[in-house]
Formats: structure tokens, C-alpha cells, sequence
């Protein structure tokens, strides 16, 4: 008891050192039976350890904060590649079904407006080649008479 | 996280190449089917596996664009274009300006298939344009010609 009046003494001198201060703390928080005269002191070192409690958690949070920001991150960016990946593979699929069900079929767009009639593409497209030639013997030509 | 980035970056280089060769980009023409194919006043023909094979053709497309003063110079100029990679070429020439045209292109890799465009402007102002390719020779496309000239 007698150490603890001396280390309070020294305490309120300011000539404490932290392992001194921390056994105040100790003592006032663990202690339950504590003297009257020395009662008076007892909210002190309470407030005072559990503030330093908390410092000690805040400090081990911000340890530890930035690992978890830099996870995430990653976790962050692997999801967004693997759905740009996905979306990217969907259009190129897509893309490569249109066409290939465009090749399959065969279609005639006429005023923006799209047909897959077989009689009605394959007149579009006698019409298409009797429009571009008035005289079909002057291509006949072609077998390298007039080369350029 | 900087070796992450070059995994991807390959990843996508790579998916992006097959892409390149895809289409017919190697020719100016194509961009008219694609500008002006859904337009009002456009027919845009493009026919189907079974119906080309009927005419020994592995593609055939065309166009014809009127109500549209824009596509005239347009499809010229890219005539002009592709042109150059012409080795065949009858054209009829008013003012200056290419007005029908009959080209046989040189073939891509190929040596047996052949490509041809046709192409003309109409005295009422339309203009239409006609892209083959495919193992036809020119005499059979001629008969193709004929055929529907006469039907």
C-alpha cells in the first residue's frame, strides 16, 4: 500500500516512469478492495487505462486497415476483369452467332425493314444483278482481252 | 498487380486479333452496305449458305440505294478505291465520273476463288452496287447475268 501512496506521489510530481504509470492503472482497475483515502483516485486510472485501451485498439486497426483495403482492391479488380471478360466473350459470341445465323439464312433488307423470305431474297437479288448491267456480254471481256 | 494488367492485356490483344480478319475490310465498298443497308430507300441483299452454293458462290452481296444524293459521290469514290486492286476492269466513264463498272479483283489467298463488283448509276438517280466471290469465273457469271436478263 505503501508503494502505491509513493508511486502516487510521484505520479502527481510528474517523475513517473511508464511502467510506474501503468501500475497505477493496474492496481485502481484490478484492485477491489481499494482504502478510502485512496478511493478519490480510483476514476482516474480507470479512465485513464481504458483510454489507453482503446489507443491500442484504434493503432492495431490502422495496422491492419490498409491489408484489407489492398484484398479488396484485388478481390475488387479480379471481378471486374472476370465480368468484362465475360461480357466481352458474350458480345464475340453473339457477334459470331448473328453472323453465322445471318450465313445460314440468308436475308434482304428492305427500308431498314428485314426479311428472310428464300422467293423474296432471291428476287431482291435477280433484280440487284439486272440492275447493274444493262448488256451482260460486254463483261464476257473480262478473261484478260483488255487487261489493265 | 503489374503482371495481372499484362495477363490481361494479352488476353484481350489475343481475343481481339481473330476479329481483324473477320469481315471484308480489306475493300472500301463494304462501309456503303454498312452506312447505307438499313436506311429508307436501301434493298440490301445477302444471301444464305444454300442458295450460294446453287451458284458456285461462298458470298454475295448487294445493295441498291436511292431517294439519296449523298451515296452517289460516296460509293464513287470508294469504287475508286477499291479499283486498284482490280486486274479486269470495264468501266463507263460520264463527265468524269464512274457511272457502271465491271471489276474482277485480284483473289485474297485463294488462287481458285474470284471476287467481282458490279456497279452502276441510274439515269433516275439510284445506284447499285453488287459484291461476289466465290469460285465462279467470270463466263459463268455472265450466264448468271443473261439468266435473269432474260427471265
Amino acid at each position: 500500500m505503501k508503494k502505491i501512496e509513493e508511486l502516487l506521489d510521484k505520479y502527481f510530481e510528474g517523475a513517473t516512469s511508464c511502467a510506474e504509470e501503468q501500475q497505477l492503472k493496474d492496481y485502481f482497475s484490478q484492485e477491489k478492495e481499494i482504502p478510502s483515502h485512496l478511493q478519490a483516485y480510483r476514476d482516474l486510472f480507470v479512465s485513464l487505462a481504458q483510454l489507453s485501451e482503446m489507443k491500442t485498439k484504434q493503432e492495431n486497426k490502422t495496422v491492419l486497415m490498409p491489408v484489407v483495403t489492398t484484398i479488396h482492391r484485388h478481390r475488387l479488380f479480379m471481378q471486374a476483369a472476370a465480368s468484362a471478360a465475360i461480357l466481352f466473350c458474350l458480345s464475340v459470341g453473339g457477334g459470331i452467332y448473328y453472323h453465322s445465323k445471318d450465313a445460314q439464312q440468308g436475308y434482304v433488307i428492305i427500308n431498314g425493314e428485314r426479311y428472310t423470305d428464300k422467293n423474296l431474297v432471291l428476287s431482291c437479288m435477280e433484280k440487284s444483278l439486272s440492275e447493274v448491267t444493262d448488256y451482260p456480254e460486254d463483261f464476257l471481256f473480262l478473261e484478260g482481252e483488255y487487261q489493265e | 498487380m503489374k503482371q495481372l494488367f499484362k495477363r490481361w492485356n494479352t488476353l484481350v490483344i489475343m481475343l481481339l486479333i481473330p476479329l481483324c480478319g473477320w469481315a471484308q475490310k480489306d475493300l472500301k465498298i463494304m462501309a456503303l452496305f454498312d452506312e447505307y443497308g438499313k436506311k429508307k430507300g436501301s434493298t440490301m441483299v445477302t444471301l444464305s449458305k444454300e442458295m450460294l452454293e446453287a451458284y458456285d458462290m461462298t458470298l454475295y452481296k448487294s445493295i441498291t440505294i436511292s431517294e439519296n444524293e449523298g451515296a452517289i459521290p460516296k460509293a464513287q469514290k470508294y469504287i475508286t478505291e477499291d479499283k486498284k486492286k482490280a486486274k479486269n476492269i470495264k468501266e463507263v466513264i460520264n463527265k468524269g465520273l464512274v457511272v457502271s463498272g465491271y471489276y474482277q479483283l485480284i483473289a485474297k489467298t485463294d488462287k481458285g476463288m474470284n471476287r467481282f463488283i458490279l456497279f452502276k448509276v441510274s439515269r433516275k438517280g439510284s445506284v447499285s452496287l453488287v459484291y461476289i466471290e466465290g469460285k465462279l469465273d467470270s463466263e459463268d457469271l455472265v450466264t448468271l447475268l443473261f439468266m435473269f436478263k432474260t427471265e
